[in-house]
């Protein structure tokens, strides 16, 4: 499990973590959302070992990450500025990282260049932008570390491979327990890969929560009231947030599925049907609660 | 941690590749061209010598062959020990480029990410990456070393020196270490590659600056004089790269070609060796705690921006200063100080925030630093803390030195205390010889006047010049010495055990009062004069200058000579030898003792007037007619017109004394290759009666 204890980060006088306090539970894909410069790549430059925190810690089971290399051991970073050595190859890359992670497993790496498709013997400087994040991600799965740090590895990737890189990610939290920490700007594209998301903004954790908690608590629903009835006069309805265009009524609301049913049925509506929700959806309804304007935070809106 | 070093030389192959050609141009290449010459010469002398093998050109040819074959183990042992070849310019830019292989991904975020997020301690990082620098230096410096040994062999070449060859090497290894650490410590402090070159740049440079704002600034001090090495000379030591020149002053010293493994080159090699040691740790210890993020920052540590926006604007104005003093105004100095700290602090303020709006971000910091500078520059200017006027108390001295001939330069050729230097270097074909003067006042520098009615006598000719001189601020660079005024020269040995120079200007009536005095000293003559205190049996060669000109030759040659004529060359040209040969009298031992006896008595007796009387009331021109440069005096020994004994050298003036006869104590030193000859000058003056007597006893004439 990794933790981070009142993480802070400052660069001269910008605070780029200001006090996060997250933790990151071992098997599970964990998102990190935010705009850019939100943090994001500071934070996973802090789970990585890379920055030292000014204030706070990371911790990775307990121990501390900073100049610890046996903690490095267990995690592999993928940076949105991937390096690869100059005129090296796929192979050329694999044995390099084969010297400092001892559990490289480099048939695995020529059956995953093959799968996807890449030469293990062309120059790297050769391949594209998404052949190279590829790559990152196949160095990443052979050096068999219990947690991957991407940030920014899956935005632009086509979604054909994302779908592939998931399904090897599932495999692996499957086989071995394996923790992808995955950071991205774009919600839509981490949809469907996370199970738990933090969103950042401004150095800060605004909501960190499981997808299906988030999903499972709040609800759509669109209806029709036969009648003149206002839904702040249904008794027992949470409701987040109401709109109406005309006598379309949408209605967000938190509570369990059968129940929010239950009271929906015994009210005169001409009609109504509960809509699951999506990420998006979720984390706009979830912030605006918390007084941020999360379509600016997020979309950029 | 070998598995790192693989890889990284791995990654630099092309590096180390260069150095191996470079090193293989630098060694085997270069030597195989010089000795490819120097068989190609012994060849054809052994064609000389099949064609004419007898009597004594046969005995030449072979004494040349010889000579050929040491040239060539002479010419093998310089390319080896790396004074033979190009390795003192190599090693700054193997340093360089060295470091930049090994330590440019701290300079990007995406190698950052990727060194730092492996599983590896930064020791370890650093540790791989500093060998494997080395390393490259090291197997191309030994490839060249070793690639030399078949081609000397090839050519026959015998008696290397292999073990001096291995050592000197070594040393430049040292040399590299220390600028290899400091081009990777300006990169561990800086996070752009252009300020990691400003910053190899600073280091090198700081002490030098430092020395030259110290050596302009201590001239505004009317009484400034420097004598021996001043403290900011030591500044030079701070500079990596002045290292390889004192190495390799060191290793080949009085111009030889061929390393030497001295005490002094050892003692360096050690120093180096120390400087190496606490550079690396500094490196080991900044890699350590550099932030991750420094890279795409002009400054890799935020604390260092203040202070070094600080020395560097101090320095830049100072250094820009230099153009007020040229434009010899204080107005000047002081408003291209104030300039200069502003521009270089503006500059400073632009290069470290990387924006051009940042420009003047710390106004009170660039006020500071202008207050700073003001402040230095009126130290000098307006010399509150009384430099000029110290005069210390004769309670606090333990003894004092005087030196009247304070322009050696046009004077030297009469100061009866310098000495000539001279050596000659034999090389088996040709010898060069280089002849010159040795400017050093070792009589001033050895002098201790302790008897008080002296010391009372020096002090008040003290507390003159510093009168003068402490009424005096800045008078500008050009008219800095009046030229009617006489400079003396004043040590004060303190019972404090420190010892201050001081250099005043009298006039000429001032210089009348005060030094007949402290001239009856004998503390003073007796180091002025060494030749007082030296016993006869430690006499030298001693011989007498005699005329050996064409004109002197043609008169011999008529019979109008006696061949025993002593003067000086009275048509003398331009050329030091000239000044004619010496007459050998070692072999009369009563007339080397009368002569030494004659000549100590003299000089005993000698008043400050007789030392004056030729000293002084000589002008000289350069006459275009004659060709000679003709002196023009009011005194009544001048009035005859044509004076010998003041010759025009390379444009200097130097003056010998009319009726003088040369003397001089030799003794040599031989080298391998070289050979010193030290010569005392001991000038006859009129007042000189004894000497002339036994001159003449003798049957020696003085033709002047």
């Amino acid at each position: 499990m990794i933790e981070t204890v009142s993480l802070t980060k400052r660069f001269d006088d910008i605070v780029a973590l200001d006090h996060v306090t997250a933790t990151i539970r071992e098997g599970q894909v964990f998102g990190l959302i935010g705009t850019n410069g939100a943090g994001k790549s500071t934070f996973l430059r802090c789970l990585s070992g890379i920055y030292k925190p000014e204030e706070g810690e990371v911790t990775i089971d307990g121990a501390p990450v900073y100049e610890h290399t046996a903690v490095k051991e267990r995690f592999f970073f993928i940076s949105d500025d991937q390096y690869f050595f100059p005129s090296a190859t796929p192979l050329d890359m694999a044995s390099s990282y084969a010297i400092y992670y001892r559990h490289f497993d480099r048939e695995r790496f020529k059956r995953l260049l093959s799968e996807f498709g890449l030469d293990g013997h062309r120059k790297i400087s050769t391949f594209s932008k998404g052949m190279k994040k590829q790559l990152s991600v196949i160095l990443a799965l052979s050096a068999h570390t219990d947690y991957i740090f991407c940030d920014e590895t899956f935005d632009g990737l086509d979604p054909v491979m994302r779908q592939a890189v998931k399904s090897l990610f599932a495999n692996d939290m499957a086989e071995r327990g394996l923790t992808p920490v995955i950071a991205s700007h774009n919600l839509r594209e981490l949809e469907d890969m996370c199970d738990h998301v933090g969103l950042l903004h401004k150095g800060g954790i605004l909501l960190s929560k499981d997808i299906d908690d988030l999903k499972l608590g709040v609800h759509k629903i669109q209806c029709v009231f036969a009648s003149e009835k206002e839904p702040e006069q249904i008794e027992g309805l949470e409701i987040i947030k109401c709109e109406h265009r005309g006598r379309l009524r949408t209605i967000i609301v938190r509570g369990d599925e059968d129940r929010i049913r239950a009271l929906m049925d015994r009210e005169e509506t001409v009609f109504y049907e509960l809509i699951p929700l999506s990420l998006e959806e979720i984390f706009i309804t979830e912030t605006e609660v918390a007084g941020y304007d999360v379509k600016k935070i997020i979309l950029g809106e | 941690m070998l598995k790192m070093i693989k890889e990284d030389l791995h990654y630099n192959l092309g590096t180390l590749l260069l150095g191996l050609l470079v090193m293989v141009f630098n060694y085997p290449i270069n030597l195989a061209l010089q000795l490819s010459e120097l068989k190609d010469r012994m060849d054809s002398y052994m064609v000389t010598t099949e064609m004419s093998w007898d009597g004594p050109s046969s005995f030449v040819v072979a004494e040349k062959i010889t000579d050929l074959g040491e040239r060539m183990t002479r010419t093998t042992n310089m390319v080896l020990c790396g004074t033979g070849g190009l390795l003192a310019l190599i090693i700054p830019v193997a340093a360089v480029l060295c470091a930049r292989c090994m330590f440019h991904y701290l300079m990007q975020k995406s190698t950052v990410d990727f060194y730092m997020s492996e599983p590896v301690s930064r020791q370890k990082r650093f540790a791989a990456n500093y060998i494997s620098g080395l390393l490259i230096m090291l197997i191309s410096l030994l490839t060249g070393f070793v690639l030399c040994l078949p081609v000397a062999l090839a050519y026959g070449v015998e008696g290397m020196e292999l073990g001096t060859a291995l050592a000197s090497s070594l040393g430049f290894m040292l040399v590299f270490l220390m600028l290899y650490t400091t081009v990777i410590i300006a990169i561990l402090l800086c996070g752009r590659t252009f300020a990691a070159v400003a910053a190899v740049i600073v280091i090198n440079g700081i002490g030098f600056c430092v020395y030259a704002v110290m050596m302009v600034f201590m001239n505004f001090f009317d009484t400034y004089i420097e004598y021996g090495t001043p403290i900011w000379e030591k500044l030079y030591y701070t500079s990596p790269i002045y290292y390889i020149f004192e190495y390799m002053e060191r290793l080949t010293p009085r111009s030889s070609s061929i390393a030497v493994m001295s005490p002094e080159v050892l003692r360096l090699m050690l120093v180096m060796a120390g400087i190496s040691a606490l550079l690396i740790l500094l490196a080991v210890l900044l890699h350590r705690i550099r932030p991750s993020e420094a890279c795409g920052s002009t400054l890799a540590f935020p604390l260092t921006r203040r202070p070094l926006r600080v020395i560097l604007s101090i320095m830049g104005g100072l250094l820009l200063s230099f153009l007020g003093i040229y434009q010899s105004g204080v107005f000047w100095v002081f408003f291209f100080t104030l300039l200069g700290v502003v521009i270089v602090h503006a500059m400073a303020e632009i290069v470290i925030n990387m924006d051009v709006r940042m420009l003047f971000c710390h106004r009170i910091e660039t006020a500071i630093c202008m207050a700073a500078a003001f402040g230095f520059v009126c130290i000098f200017v307006f010399d509150p803390f009384g430099y000029d006027a110290y005069v210390p108390e004769a309670s606090s001295l333990q003894s004092v030195a005087i030196s009247y001939n304070g322009d050696f330069e046009e004077r030297r050729a009469i100061s009866l205390s310098d000495y000539q230097y001279e050596y000659e270097t034999e090389h088996p074909e040709d010898i060069y010889t280089t002849e010159y003067w040795d400017g050093q006042p070792d009589g001033f520098l050895e002098m201790a006047i302790t008897e008080e009615p002296y010391v009372d006598a020096v002090l008040e000719l003290a507390c003159c010049g510093a009168e003068h001189a402490s009424g005096v601020n800045y008078r500008g660079y050009e008219d800095y010495y009046d030229e009617d005024s006489y400079l003396i020269d004043v040590a004060y040995r303190l019972r404090s055990g420190s010892v201050r120079y001081r250099r005043y200007e009298l006039s000429r009536a001032e210089v009348d009062e005060y030094m007949p005095g402290i001239f009856a000293s004998m503390e003073y003559k007796t180091a002025m004069y060494p030749i007082l205190e030296l016993p006869e049996e430690e006499l030298g060669l001693f011989g007498i200058e005699y005329a050996d000109d064409a004109e002197g030759a043609r008169l011999e040659a008529e019979g109008k000579l006696s061949g025993k004529e002593i003067r000086t060359n009275p048509y003398a040209s331009r050329d030091w030898d000239d000044f004619g040969s010496v007459y050998d009298i070692n072999e009369d031992q009563s007339f080397r003792r009368e002569l030494l006896a004659a000549l100590k008595q003299d000089i005993s007796d000698m008043r400050f007037e007789d030392y004056e009387d030729w000293f002084y009331t000589v002008d000289s021109g350069y006459n275009e007619e004659t060709g000679r440069v003709e002196t023009f005096s009011d005194s009544e020994l001048y009035k005859e017109g044509d004076v010998p004994g003041c010759y025009l050298i390379d444009d200097i003036i130097y003056y010998i004394p009319e009726t003088s006869v040369l003397m001089a104590d030799m003794h040599y030193e031989a080298g391998d290759n070289y050979t010193y000859e030290y010569r005392d000058i001991y000038p006859v003056f009129d007042s000189f009666t004894h000497v002339r007597e036994v001159l003449s006893d003798y049957g020696y004439v003085d033709q002047d």
